[in-house]
C-alpha cells in the first residue's frame, strides 16, 4: 500500500486541542496550541530538519524525544541550543531552526 | 512519585525535583494541558498516573517541576530552576532518574525521522502528533507493543513491526514467566490490536538501513541469525517516512554516579546500574535509589522500589523507627522480588546480542553530538586508548551536549571488540557536574535560599 503523500499537518485529527497559541517559526506566524511542545509544532509542519550540524552540515530532527540526546536543538527567543522536545509553546514565541553551533548565528 | 508519597505519609517533609513539566516520568507521561482526549483513547496507565499525581498534593510534599538537578555537593543538591541555580538540603535523598532508549547505530540513523521507540511514543501519546504517516517499528522486546498501540491510536499507519527474536526462543523462558499472568494478558491485548489494524509482525528481522536524503523515505530490513547479525541477501525495502527503534533501555545513573554511589555492571543488559540493597540503600549513607536506575524492570517494579526507598529515606531521616519501616517495607519487598523475576527473564531473552553492533565500523557516526565516526574511535584504540575517557579526550566522542549518554555504550562496545576485553571490565567514566548542560546565566543567578526536607 503506497503511503499518503498529501501535504498537511501531522497532528492527529479528532483530538481536542487547547487554546490557539500563535508563534513564529523562522519569521513566519504559525498556529500552535496550548500544551504543545515546540517539537510538536515543528514536526507537525512536515519540515523535519530542526538544525544542521557543525562539522558536516547534516540535517537533524529529533531522536530520543525526552530531553536526553540534545538532537532536537532550536533557537527560541534568541537563546540557542534549546531542546524543542521539552519547551512548551508560549504566545509570540520566536522559534528558529539553527545552524550549529547556534551561537554564531542567533539573532 | 511513589517514594515521595511513602515518605510524606511517614511524616517527612519532601521536596520533589522533577526535570519535566509534569511528574510521572516516561511511563505515566500525560497529555499536555489544554488537550481534550476521548476516554477510550487514554490508556489505563493514564488513570493510574493521575491517581499518583493526585497523591502528590499531600501537605508534606513540595513539588518543583522543570527543575534540573545538575549536581550534588556534600549533602546539598544543586537545582537549575526558573533561570536560577538553587541548593536544596535534605537529610535523605532518593534518586529515581529513570531510563532512556538504548541508542543503536545503523546506516542512516542520524536522518530526521529515525527515532527511538520512546520518542515516537512520547510525541504520539502526549502531543498527538504523528512521528510519521507510515512507520516501521524495529527492535526487540515487549516495549514495542505499547509503542505500536500509541502510534495506532494517533492514527499512524504501521508498515511492520520487526522483532529481532523468534517465538521459538521464548519457550525455554516460559518457566520464569510463570505467575505473571497480567503481563501475558496485556501482551495478548496489544497483539490483538496489531492484528485488528492489519500490522504485520516479522520475527527474526532487524533494521539495517534508513533511506533518504534529507529525511527518512524508506527502510531496509533483513533477516537475522540468533546473534542478530544480518543475513546477506535477505534485505527488503519498505516505504516509510519514520522509523522507531526499541532495543531496550539505558539507565540515567549520572547523578548517582557523580554523588559517589557504587555502580554494578549487568552482563546480560550490557550496561551499568546503581548498586542497591533490598531496602534500596546505596553505599552512600542517606542516598537511596528506585526505579530503572537499579535495573530495567518496568513501572510496576519501579513503584514498589519507590515505596521501599521512600520508607527507607524516612527511616534514615528519623521519621520512622526501624521496626515500623521494616513492617511497611515487607510487602513491597516481596512484590519487588516477584516482579524482578519477570524483569530478569525479559532481560535474558531480549537483551542485546553481538550482531546489534555490527555497523560500528568505518564511516558510521557513533557520537551524534560531535559527529565522531567509528573509524576515528578505532584509530584511537589502535594508537593505545584503553578507556572511554581517553577516547573522549582524543576524538571528542562524549564531549557534546548529551554528555556521552548516546555514544558511551557504543564506544564501550567498540573498545571491548577491538581490545578483546569484557565490556564490564571497562570502567564507567567518571561523571562530573553539571550532569546536564546548565547555562552560565543560570549559574550566575545563584539563589542562596536553601530549603530543607525532612524535619
Amino acid at each position: 500500500m503506497a503511503p499518503e503523500r498529501t501535504s498537511g499537518d501531522l497532528r492527529t485529527a479528532g483530538i481536542g486541542r487547547g487554546l490557539p497559541v500563535p508563534v513564529y517559526v523562522d519569521g513566519k506566524e504559525v498556529q500552535a496550541f496550548e500544551g504543545e511542545t515546540v517539537l510538536a509544532v515543528l514536526w507537525a509542519s512536515g519540515d523535519h530538519t530542526l538544525h544542521t550540524t557543525a562539522r558536516t552540515r547534516e540535517p537533524r530532527g529529533f531522536f530520543c524525544g525526552i530531553g536526553v540526546c540534545f538532537d532536537c536543538l532550536v533557537t527560541i527567543d534568541g537563546i540557542v541550543n534549546l531542546r524543542a522536545c521539552l519547551e512548551p509553546v508560549r504566545v509570540g514565541m520566536k522559534i528558529k531552526r539553527q545552524q550549529d553551533p547556534g551561537y554564531t548565528h542567533a539573532r | 512519585m511513589s517514594a515521595a508519597v511513602a515518605a510524606a505519609e511517614s511524616g517527612a517533609h519532601v521536596i520533589v525535583l522533577d526535570e519535566y513539566a509534569k511528574p510521572g516520568g516516561q511511563f505515566f507521561k500525560r497529555t499536555g494541558d489544554g488537550f481534550s482526549v476521548a476516554p477510550e483513547s487514554l490508556t489505563r496507565e493514564h488513570a493510574r498516573g493521575e491517581e499518583l499525581r493526585g497523591k502528590l498534593n499531600h501537605p508534606n510534599i513540595t513539588m518543583l517541576t522543570r527543575a534540573l538537578v545538575w549536581g550534588r555537593f556534600d549533602d546539598r543538591v544543586m537545582v537549575a530552576h526558573e533561570g536560577c541555580s538553587k541548593s536544596v538540603y535534605g537529610k535523605a535523598l532518593v534518586i529515581a532518574t529513570g531510563a532512556y532508549d538504548r541508542p543503536v547505530a545503523f546506516p542512516g540513523w542520524t536522518l530526521p525521522g529515525v527515532l527511538t521507540a520512546g520518542g515516537a511514543q512520547t510525541l504520539a501519546k502526549s502531543q498527538w502528533v504523528k512521528p510519521g504517516r507510515r512507520m516501521l517499528l524495529a527492535g526487540a522486546g515487549p516495549f514495542l507493543l505499547p509503542v505500536a498501540l500509541s502510534l495506532l491510536r494517533a492514527d499512524v499507519s504501521i508498515a511492520a513491526l520487526v522483532e529481532a527474536t523468534r517465538p521459538n526462543e521464548w519457550l525455554p523462558h516460559l518457566g520464569s514467566l510463570w505467575g505473571q499472568w497480567p503481563r501475558f494478558s496485556e501482551a495478548w491485548e496489544y497483539k490483538a490490536n496489531l492484528r485488528r489494524a492489519g500490522v504485520p509482525t516479522l520475527y527474526g528481522h532487524k533494521i539495517v538501513r534508513a533511506l533518504g536524503e534529507e529525511k527518512v523515505e524508506g527502510a531496509v530490513i533483513a533477516k537475522v541469525d540468533n546473534e542478530w547479525r544480518a543475513i546477506p541477501g535477505s534485505e527488503r525495502t519498505i516505504e516509510v517516512d519514520a522509523i522507531a527503534m526499541g532495543y531496550g533501555f539505558l539507565a540515567n545513573i549520572e547523578l548517582a554516579a557523580s554523588s559517589g554511589c557504587e555502580l554494578r555492571f549487568d552482563e546480560r543488559a550490557r550496561t551499568w546500574f546503581v548498586m542497591c540493597t533490598p531496602t534500596m540503600a546505596t553505599n552512600k549513607p542517606g542516598i537511596f535509589v528506585a526505579g530503572e536506575i537499579t535495573g530495567i524492570g518496568g513501572s510496576a517494579l519501579a513503584l514498589e522500589e519507590g515505596r521501599i526507598a521512600g520508607l527507607s529515606a524516612a527511616e534514615f531521616a528519623g521519621m520512622l523507627t526501624a521496626r515500623a519501616a521494616d513492617e511497611q517495607r515487607g510487602q513491597p519487598i516481596w512484590q519487588r522480588a516477584h516482579l524482578d523475576r519477570f524483569a530478569s527473564a525479559l532481560n535474558v531473552l531480549f537483551g542485546p546480542r553481538p550482531g546489534l553492533w555490527e555497523f560500528l565500523t568505518d564511516d558510521m557516526t557513533v557520537c551524534r553530538c560531535e559527529e565522531v565516526k567509528a573509524k576515528e574511535i578505532a584509530a584511537c584504540i589502535a594508537n593505545g586508548a584503553t578507556t572511554t575517557k581517553s577516547i573522549k579526550d582524543w576524538t571528542r566522542a562524549g564531549m557534546g551536549l548529551c554528555e556521552g549518554r548516546i555514544c558511551r555504550g557504543m564506544v564501550g562496545e567498540i573498545l571491548a571488540r577491538d581490545r578483546d576485553v569484557a565490556l564490564g571490565s571497562i570502567p564507567f567514566p567518571s561523571v562530573r557536574p553539571p550532569i546536564k548542560p546548565v547555562p552560565f546565566s543560570t549559574l550566575l543567578q545563584d539563589d542562596s535560599q536553601s530549603e530543607s526536607i525532612a524535619s
